[in-house]
């Protein structure tokens, strides 16, 4: 995609869309928002970029191939649900602990935070592979 | 409202299944498309429509307040809409691959593996 | 414990999607996994032999509010027999496909199919339920079209809009549920469709999930996607799905019948002999007039559902009892017998029956593999079949079911007829100029897996007692819900 606009366009809206995917991410656990979510607006603003540059930069700026981040992800929500066995408690059961940062006066930090974690990556991931294979395979005009 | 939705429920059912039954195999994704939105919006209503009182608990309260929306539809239509992205995406991608094994578009033509 | 057997294949899919193209070490994974598994299925089969059904909750959410994982002994047999299936294609698997379907991850795929069967296994919640329906639906639609050839994929685009359309009944059924009962729990669903009168529509409700099971189980007017779509894939794919997925769809039309409807309702169990009656008859004669092994075998696979559904169509503790040693008996002979045809296919390069001959000679004992799996499939005493069928043609006569039983012995002969068929082109049939140099033995780790599961058949016909004690006590949990749910709910008998 050639045109000058919307690849002036892409390269601010990357930062901000990050951005405002973490802040969704972490206001999911009470108000609208969550993992899925915030993925689904990471994943929009990589793949916009991807759709203006080339798949190959974007590989390179990755931290790891996208299916790693689906790997990652799958061992998040594995963790997740798996540390409530360990005590012999329920699967999935919640532990929370809160922690005091000072900017944003305290944090709820605990397993269901993690399960989105992997939400987050695994829905990035799986969309990122998609898309990525796609925007190589058709040529993009 | 719950008539106006089921009547819309029921145009989508009968459009889906109509698609689904041409030959074309791009048509029948289409009509697969139709038919999972339209389970979708029968999900969504089956617990009944509330306007304007979506669940959620107001700040510095225990319990959300009385004749609040049913959230569990909700979550349900979500977890289905995400299943259904997923296949949608294999339905494209396998029409994709087989338009381009065999460039054939008709289902009167896919008769190789009923012999 | 109770989510072990959907933790596991979880955690080997984690390994495997990072293990790259590093083949040996995804073989080693795989088989290793699968073994644990096997120990796990056991285990818990145990358990809940001796202490009576495991709940859980997911989350500490108790029931009904959140999704619970309950296990009771059918869940637990099926647990064991598809944990069973799982070990013997993992290690089929390893020299039984190409390089190329495991550079793209087969085992990944199989996995993911074990995790929603599994899944669909144990869980106590209707939805939770349609979730793994999808897990093992989507993992096998890529199983089945890998390796992307011509004929595969459009098997797949078969299979794939009937089960999708499965899938939708379901889920639109499951919403009309919800939207009059008010719940997902099964064990809640049952309590209420026992205690309070329900709006007419629940039985439109109850209509969409039987069609929707009807589909995944090939039961008779919805059968015609599994014989043009289950022998295009490789045979370790083939065989995995033969054993298991259609199982699933009457796993959960078990349950349903068992938990939500009345036992008195004749409407229901007429309704399921008529549609076994035509599925063990339809599936049978088509089976006869094929001469592909592997279409032979599919339509074999959907004459046997017919008796499934005519166990289950009885509600009689021996009815049921009877239905689950078959469903047991069928999962391990189907998996075979196309293991053995995997076998016979990679060596003659043809799966056709007309033109192959002489294995009697050439490898006896593959022969005697296929002959045992053959006649207990056929229903030849003292193997297992035979017991199945007895067991249901005595439960169909103490119920007064004369018609539907005759059929079903009328059926028994067609299945001899064309296992001989298979026999007689295959193995027994003499043949001059077949040259056997130059073409691939059968690998021992191919043969291993099918000498695995014809001895556990031989266990299943030869130690036919024991097992059945088990499987009464199974049908008796069955049948009368109130231990299930009380123990979902933790009510204290409240029916």
């Amino acid at each position: 995609m050639n045109s000058q606009i919307t690849q002036l366009a892409s390269k601010y809206l990357l930062p901000v869309l990050i951005v405002i995917s973490v802040i969704v991410f972490f206001r999911g656990h009470h108000h609208p928002g969550g993992g899925f979510i915030a993925a689904l607006i990471a994943a929009t603003a990589i793949i916009f970029n991807a759709m203006v540059t080339e798949t190959g930069s974007v590989y390179k700026r990755l931290f790891s191939h996208p299916v790693r981040l689906v790997a990652a992800g799958m061992s998040f929500c594995f963790l997740a649900a798996f540390a409530g066995l360990l005590e012999s408690r329920p699967l999935f059961y919640g532990y929370w602990t809160e922690i005091k940062l000072p900017l944003v006066n305290k944090i709820s930090l605990g397993t269901p935070l993690l399960f989105d974690a992997g939400v987050f990556l695994v829905v990035t991931g799986s969309l990122l592979t998609v898309f990525l294979l796609i925007l190589e395979e058709i040529e993009w005009k | 409202m719950e008539i106006i939705l089921a009547i819309t429920i029921g145009m989508l059912y009968s459009a889906g299944i109509y698609l689904l039954l041409r030959r074309s195999v791009t048509k029948l994704i289409l009509g697969i498309i139709l038919l999972s939105n339209a389970t979708n919006l029968l999900v969504f209503i089956s617990g009944g429509l509330t306007t304007g009182n979506p669940p959620f608990i107001p700040v510095n309260e225990e319990l959300p307040p009385s004749g609040i929306a049913d959230p569990l539809p909700q979550a349900l239509v979500l977890t289905a809409l995400v299943i259904g992205l997923g296949i949608i995406a294999y339905t494209m991608v396998l029409k994709y691959k087989y338009h381009d094994e065999t460039g054939n578009e008709d289902f009167d033509n896919a008769k190789e593996t009923d012999r | 414990m109770t989510g072990l057997p959907i933790l596991i294949p979880f955690l080997a899919m984690i390994f495997l999607a990072v293990s790259g193209t590093r083949i040996i070490l995804q073989k080693i994974i795989a088989v290793a996994t699968s073994l644990v598994l096997l120990v796990v299925a056991v285990f818990i089969l145990i358990r809940v032999d001796q202490e009576g059904i495991m709940v859980m909750y997911a989350g500490g959410w108790k029931a009904p509010i959140g999704i619970s994982l309950v296990i009771d002994s059918f869940s637990a047999l099926l647990l064991v027999a598809t944990a069973i299936v799982g070990f013997c294609m993992s290690i089929y698997a390893v020299k039984g496909l190409d390089e190329k379907r495991h550079q793209t991850k087969y085992y990944l795929f199989f996995f993911g199919m074990i995790m929603g069967i599994n899944g669909a296994f144990i869980t106590g919640d209707i939805f939770n339920m349609y979730v793994w329906f999808e897990v093992m639906l989507m993992a096998s639609f890529i199983l089945m079209v890998l390796g992307n050839e011509r004929e595969q994929l459009e098997g797949g685009l078969k299979y794939m809009t009937i089960s999708l359309l499965g899938s939708l009944l379901f889920l639109a059924g499951i919403g009309i549920l919800y939207g009059h009962a008010g719940t997902l729990n099964l064990a809640h669903l049952s309590m209420k469709f026992r205690e309070i009168d329900l709006p007419p529509a629940m039985n439109i409700a109850l209509a969409l999930l039987m069609t929707a099971f009807a589909i995944k189980s090939a039961a008779f007017p919805f059968f015609f996607w599994l014989p043009s779509s289950y022998h295009t894939p490789p045979p370790a794919v083939s065989a995995l799905f033969a054993g298991l997925l259609t199982k699933v769809g009457i796993y959960a039309m078990v349950r349903i019948v068992t938990l939500f409807f009345d036992a008195y309702d004749q409407f229901w169990h007429g309704l399921l002999l008529v549609i076994s009656g035509f599925t063990m008859v339809v599936g049978a004669v088509a089976a006869f007039s094929q001469t592909d092994i592997r279409r032979v075998l599919s339509f074999s696979i959907i004459s046997q559902m017919g008796y499934l559904i005519m166990g289950l169509g009885f509600f009689t503790p021996l009815g049921i009892a009877a239905a689950i040693y078959f469903m047991l008996h069928n999962i391990l002979v189907k998996t075979n017998l196309f293991l053995v045809a995997g076998i016979v296919g990679r060596t003659e390069g043809s799966y056709n029956l007309g033109a192959m001959g002489g294995w009697y000679q050439k490898f006896p004992g593959i022969t005697l593999l296929y002959f045992l799996s053959a006649m207990a499939l056929a229903g030849f005493p003292p193997l297992s079949g035979f017991f199945g069928k007895f067991l249901l043609a005595k439960a169909g006569l103490e119920s007064q079911h004369e018609l539907i039983t005759g059929i079903s012995i009328f059926t028994a002969l067609i299945t001899v007829a064309y296992m001989f068929k298979i026999w007689n082109g295959v193995f027994w049939k003499q043949t001059q100029d077949i040259k056997w140099e130059g073409r691939e033995r059968p690998e021992f780790s191919m043969v291993f897996p099918s000498t695995f599961l014809t001895v556990l058949i031989l266990y299943l016909g030869l130690g036919a007692g024991p097992v059945f004690d088990i499987l009464q006590k199974t049908a008796g949990q069955l049948l009368d819900p109130s231990g299930y749910i009380g123990s979902v709910l933790e009510y204290e008998n409240t029916l």
